[in-house]
C-alpha cells in the first residue's frame, strides 16, 4: 500500500470519528476530575484502614510505612524479608527445583551494600547506594544504555550494550568492579535486559537481546566464563507473549520468568533447568491476591522465596478510575502461596508506571529496584514514584529520581544491581 | 480557578484531534470518547504541573493510550463480535473501504496500532514517535513497516474475500 494512501485512509478515518465524536464542556471535564480524585481519596484512606488491619494480623510493628512520595499512597505494611508466622510449604521435593524456601528471615544485621551499579544516561557506573551519586565509571559509550549484572561477591560486573547500538557489535562482557579491562564473554549476542547469576557465581542467566531480522528472543544459561549451557526460545519479539526478566534460583537449578501477554502481564514460569524443554514447560506461577499480576519477580538469596511485584487493576479500568497498585510480595516458589508483603504504591498518575527492574544485595536483606513509566512528561518532570529505590524494610528511599542533570542525562539507572 | 487558566482553550482545541487519534487505536468511537475525556480530566486536575510541558496535548494522548490499552481486550472482544454481525449503526460513515480498514486495524497488535496512529494521524515524525514511546528508533521503524505490511495484507485480503463472495 503506498504511503501517501496509507496516511489518507488513516487520516480519514480518525477525522470521521472526530467530526462526529460528543465533546461535553470543559466544566463536565472539571466535573469528571473531582469525582475520580475523590473517589481516589475514599479508596486511599479505605486502603490505610485495610493495611493497617493487614500489619496488625501478621503481628508487624507500626513503623512499617510507604515509599516517600508527594501523592496520596495508601501505607502496607510490612518490610521484607519478615519472619512469617507460617512456614511455607517445602513438599513435595521432588518439584522443587530451588532448593530449600527458608521460613527465618535473611539477616537483620548485614550491611546494606554501600554502592550499586547501573546503567545512568551513557555510562556504566559505580553509585553510592545513599546519595545516588556517582562513584566511579566503569564504561562509557554515546547514546549508550547497558543491561548489567554483577557476581555475589560484588567484584565482577557483567553487561551488554541495550539498544540498537547493541546489534553492531553483539556481546557480553566481563570486567572487574574495581577497574581493568573489559573482556568480551559472550559474542554475537547481547543481553535484554539484566543479567542475573546463581549464588555461587557460576551461571548466568538473561534474555537474549533482538538484533537486524533475527526476530527471536532466548533465554539462555551460560558459565561465567560465558560458555553455553542451555538455551530456551522464548519466540518472536513480536510475538503476544514475550518474557522481560529472568531469575536464576540461589542454587541455579530454576530460572523464573516474568511473562506478558502484549502490555499485560501473564505470570511468572519456573523451569526447571535440567528437565524443562520449552520456556512454557515451566510451572505457572500467579500473583498471591486476586486481580493481580506479577509484572517482575526474582528470588530472593538466602531464603529461596521468589519476590515479585504485584500489579493490581479494577475489574473494569475502564469504569473504574482506582489507579494501578504495586504490591511487593514473598510467595513460596513451591506452592505459590503468600508469605509475606512489603512496600506498596498507587499509580495515581496514569503514566503506566512499572518496576522495570529489581534485584536483592548478596544477604537478601536489602532490595533496589527501579521504576519507570511510559510516559513522555517524564523526560520533562519527576514523577513521584519514577527513579531508583532501595527497600530493606519500613520506608524505601529513593536514590535517584528521574529529572535531568545539568548535562541533560537522565539520572534514572537501568538495571540497577549490587 | 487561576491554576486552570488557559485548559479550555486548550481542550476545545485538542480534544477532537486526541480523540480521533484514540479511535484510530480502538476501533471504537464510544471508548475512545470515554477514555479521552477522562484523560483530559486528569489533565485538568494536574493542569498548574502540565501547562508548563512543552507539549501538554502529548501528555493527554499518552494517557489515553495508556487507558485504551486497558480496555484492549474488550476492543478485541467487541471486534470479534464486529467480524461477526458487521458494525453498529454508530461508527461514523462506513464504507467498504473504511470497514476494511477498521477490521484490518483491528487485527494488529495494539503496538504496532500505535506506531501507526502516532507516525500517520498525529503525524509525528519517527524520532519524535521513538522519544514518546521510548523505543530505539530502529524498533519504531521495524514496527512501522511490519504493520505497513500486514495492513496492506489484511486490507488486501478483505477485498479479495469480499469479491469472491
Amino acid at each position: 500500500m503506498r504511503e501517501d494512501l496509507l496516511k489518507e485512509q488513516l487520516m480519514s478515518y480518525a477525522r470521521s470519528a472526530a467530526e462526529v465524536a460528543s465533546q461535553p464542556g470543559a466544566a463536565a471535564i472539571h466535573r469528571r476530575a473531582r469525582r475520580h480524585y475523590r473517589r481516589v481519596a475514599a479508596l486511599t484512606v479505605a486502603g490505610v484502614l485495610a493495611a493497617a488491619g493487614v500489619g496488625v494480623g501478621l503481628g508487624l510493628g507500626r513503623d512499617q510505612t510507604t515509599p516517600t512520595v508527594d501523592q496520596p499512597s495508601p501505607p502496607v505494611t510490612s518490610p521484607l524479608p519478615p519472619a512469617s508466622s507460617t512456614p511455607p510449604t517445602t513438599s513435595p521435593p521432588a518439584t522443587s527445583t530451588t532448593g530449600p524456601t527458608s521460613t527465618t528471615r535473611a539477616p537483620a544485621s548485614a550491611r546494606m551494600p554501600a554502592t550499586f551499579v547501573a546503567s545512568l544516561g551513557n555510562r556504566l557506573a559505580v553509585m553510592s547506594s545513599t546519595t545516588g551519586r556517582t562513584v566511579q565509571t566503569l564504561v562509557s559509550a554515546p547514546q549508550a544504555q547497558f543491561a548489567v549484572g554483577l557476581s555475589p561477591d560484588g567484584a565482577t560486573a557483567y553487561y551488554s550494550r541495550l539498544g540498537p547500538a547493541a546489534c553492531d557489535q553483539p556481546g557480553v562482557f566481563r570486567m572487574p568492579v574495581a577497574g581493568g579491562p573489559a573482556v568480551r564473554i559472550v559474542d554475537g549476542e547481547s543481553a535484554a535486559g539484566p543479567i542475573s547469576t546463581s549464588a555461587d557465581g557460576s551461571r548466568l542467566a538473561y534474555l537474549t537481546n533482538v538484533c537486524g531480522a533475527n526476530d527471536q528472543v532466548d533465554l539462555v544459561l551460560r558459565d561465567a566464563a560465558g560458555a553455553l549451557l542451555r538455551r530456551w526460545a522464548v519466540g518472536p519479539a513480536l510475538s503476544a507473549a514475550r518474557a522481560i526478566t529472568a531469575s536464576l534460583s540461589p542454587n541455579g537449578r530454576a530460572i523464573a520468568v516474568t511473562l506478558f501477554d502484549e502490555l499485560d502481564p501473564v505470570g511468572v514460569r519456573l523451569l526447571d533447568v535440567a528437565h524443562d524443554a520449552a520456556v512454557g514447560d515451566g510451572r505457572l506461577i500467579q500473583a498471591p491476591d486476586p486481580g493481580c499480576k506479577p509484572v517482575n519477580a526474582l528470588f530472593q538469596p538466602g531464603t529461596g522465596r521468589l519476590v515479585m511485584v504485584e500489579r493490581c487493576l479494577p475489574k473494569d479500568p475502564r469504569t473504574d478510575s482506582t489507579p494501578p497498585r504495586f504490591t511487593l510480595v514473598s510467595v513460596d516458589p513451591v506452592s505459590g502461596r503468600l508469605l509475606a508483603r512489603g512496600f506498596a504504591f498507587d499509580d495515581h498518575s496514569g503514566a503506566d508506571l512499572d518496576v522495570t527492574t529489581m534485584d536483592f544485595d548478596r544477604s537478601g536483606r536489602y532490595l533496589l529496584y527501579a521504576v519507570g513509566s511510559a510516559d513522555p512528561a517524564d523526560s520533562q518532570v519527576a514523577r513521584p514514584q519514577t527513579g531508583t529505590w532501595r527497600y530493606g524494610g519500613g520506608r524505601p528511599v529513593r536514590v535517584a529520581d528521574d529529572r535531568r542533570s545539568s548535562g541533560g542525562e537522565r539520572i534514572t539507572s537501568i538495571g540497577p544491581t549490587w | 480557578m487561576a491554576e486552570l487558566a488557559g485548559f479550555d482553550e486548550f481542550y476545545a482545541a485538542s480534544y477532537r484531534r486526541v480523540v480521533g487519534q484514540v479511535f484510530a487505536l480502538l476501533g471504537d468511537l464510544h471508548e475512545a470518547e470515554d477514555v479521552t475525556q477522562d484523560a483530559f480530566a486528569k489533565a485538568s486536575f494536574h493542569w498548574a504541573r502540565i501547562a508548563a510541558y512543552d507539549q501538554p496535548e502529548a501528555w493527554v494522548r499518552r494517557v489515553a493510550f495508556n487507558h485504551a490499552y486497558n480496555s484492549t481486550r474488550r476492543a478485541r472482544r467487541w471486534l470479534g463480535v464486529l467480524a461477526r454481525h458487521g458494525p453498529p449503526p454508530d461508527v461514523p460513515a462506513v464504507t467498504a473501504d473504511r470497514l476494511d480498514l477498521h477490521r484490518a486495524l483491528g487485527r494488529l497488535a495494539p503496538r504496532h496500532r500505535e506506531v501507526l496512529v502516532l507516525h500517520y494521524v498525529a503525524e509525528l515524525p519517527l524520532d519524535e514517535v521513538a522519544r514518546q514511546l521510548r523505543l530505539p528508533l530502529g524498533t519504531v521503524k521495524s514496527r512501522l513497516h511490519r504493520a505497513r505490511t500486514a495492513l496492506a495484507e489484511q486490507v488486501g485480503d478483505e477485498r479479495e474475500g469480499v469479491a469472491n463472495a
